[in-house]
């Protein structure tokens, strides 16, 4: 699959904000499940711009969103990704501004930047299982599950249970080696 | 030996792996036979394959771990690593081989080298960063059971059959194509083409059994080996978590960082990432649930001589 892809001549899947209603199918059945509620945080985390534009977020990105959001909530993490980061207790009114942002970026020449976005649950009683971290694939339009339990090793059995109970109802990526990791996002 | 502990050997295990290493001789008995209907060549095959298996015997850890993108750490780089070999091999009583690691995220671990001593054990940073220190332990204690029952030379030997057959039937396609009017045939053109398509023929079915054998027998060196590697540590139940850990769906959750796979090369991770590539690996190993089986056996051995 992977090697497919590396030599198909089909055009690469555009990114789409499609799927992202999909957090609010899967938030009763994480609560009901396996305890997690929504943490009220969200991230859309952008790539790095090509090395001739110094800014750390290009100057289309935040001229394009200045309306939308308060700039000061983006930031750049280690390996040089930007994130647009979210923060609000209710999940519906969440995804609706994640979703606003998502479209003006996809609509936008930036729309190639766009990586992933994250949704953060958490135990609803501590300490639980652990947290999950719903991680959408822009490209591939599909989710999956991303349950870090320290600085390099993540609970795949947590994952896979979350994959269990999600399949029917969630459009989940099948394809477990794209399952990536994102060590240390800003989004808890 | 690595089962110094007072555990009786697996009987059926030992009696199966006698009759496919018997059966591997048979073949080396038929093809030498098929080498000496050939005439002068025999001495030119005996030396090219006996070369060739020369090579694969003593340079056998470099090839094993340049393919895997290995290098050997030092006890500073990698001291948790160390530290569960030093243990095992106090353990097993066995010198202490060199301990490598593969910077691929793959689960895997192996073990290569002629003898002991020649040894390296050598672990993937996929399966480092996925296992707990005690499904390690047991991993490696899997893979020095390899090195105590020679394996790598026991298999280099039973795989050099299918080699020679691979080369004769070579050799004897090239005569056929060749033809009679060259220098070398006693017959007459026609009939040398009839018999050294004949050979070929005899030396294709020889590999193809011959390597199926030799996968036949690496099962049972596999089982054997978790056998010995779960007797080692005491502990079936750890090496049975860790397989389950690093086979089947899980295996296949990365833990490479998706920021960074966007920056990598593609060619670069894409092999560790293959679905096909782990499977092809384990094709020499026995099915998960066959030595799940077996450590459950074990687990209840153990219990019962407590």
């Amino acid at each position: 699959m992977a090697f497919r892809d590396l030599f198909s001549r089909r055009p690469a899947p555009q990114p789409t904000s499609d799927n992202l209603p999909a957090i609010l199918q899967a938030a009763p059945i994480l609560l009901s499940e396996l305890d997690l509620i929504p943490s009220g945080e969200a991230g859309i985390c952008l790539k790095p711009v090509a090395s001739n534009n110094t800014a750390d977020s290009p100057p289309g990105v935040t001229e394009l969103l200045k309306d939308l959001i308060d700039t000061s909530n983006v930031t750049t993490d280690g390996l040089g990704f930007s994130w647009i980061l979210f923060k609000n207790a209710d999940l519906p009114e969440l995804e609706t501004k994640v979703h606003q942002v998502h479209d003006a970026i996809a609509g936008s020449d930036a729309k190639a930047r766009l990586l992933c976005t994250v949704f953060g649950f958490v135990p609803k009683v501590l300490p639980g299982e652990g947290s999950v971290r719903m991680v959408y694939l822009t490209r591939q339009a599909t989710w999956y599950p991303f349950a870090p339990v320290s600085a390099s090793a993540r609970n795949n059995e947590l994952e896979l249970r979350v994959k269990a109970f999600l399949s029917d109802s969630v459009p989940l990526e099948s394809d477990l080696s794209r399952w990536m990791a994102l060590w240390g996002l800003p989004v808890s | 030996m690595a089962t110094p502990h007072k555990i009786e050997a697996d009987a059926g295990l030992n009696a199966r792996m006698f009759v496919t290493g018997l059966a591997l001789i048979v073949l080396y008995v038929i093809i030498v036979g098929v080498l000496l209907s050939l005439g002068v060549s025999t001495g030119i095959v005996i030396v090219f394959a006996g070369g060739m298996l020369f090579c694969q015997y003593f340079f056998s850890a470099k090839f094993a771990m340049f393919s895997m993108h290995a290098h050997e750490v030092t006890p500073e780089q990698e001291p948790k690593l160390h530290e569960i070999v030093d243990r095992l091999c106090l353990m097993a009583d066995m010198p202490k081989p060199k301990v490598g690691v593969a910077e691929i995220d793959m689960p895997n671990a192996f073990a290569t080298g002629r003898s002991p001593k020649a040894a390296v054990v050598c672990a993937t940073r996929g399966i480092m960063n996925r296992l707990s220190d005690e499904e390690l332990e047991a991993v490696l204690a899997h893979e020095i059971s390899h090195v105590a029952h020679r394996d790598v030379a026991v298999m280099t030997i039973a795989s050099g059959v299918g080699l020679l057959a691979g080369m004769v039937s070579r050799m004897a396609m090239w005569g056929a194509m060749l033809g009679g009017n060259g220098g070398r045939g006693r017959d007459n053109g026609n009939n040398v083409i009839v018999v050294e398509l004949a050979i070929m023929l005899v030396s294709m079915v020889i590999s193809v059994v011959a390597y199926l054998l030799t996968m036949t027998l690496s099962r049972y060196r596999e089982l054997s080996a978790d056998r010995s590697g779960a007797i080692l540590i005491g502990k079936p139940s750890a090496l049975a978590s860790a397989l389950i850990n690093i086979t089947g769906d899980m295996g296949k959750i990365p833990t490479t960082d998706l920021r960074k796979a966007e920056g990598m090369n593609a060619f670069f991770f894409a092999p560790a990432l293959a679905p096909g590539s782990a499977a092809k690996l384990f094709s020499t190993h026995p099915p998960l649930q066959v030595r799940l089986d077996q450590l459950k056996r074990i687990e209840i051995e153990l219990n019962g001589q407590q």
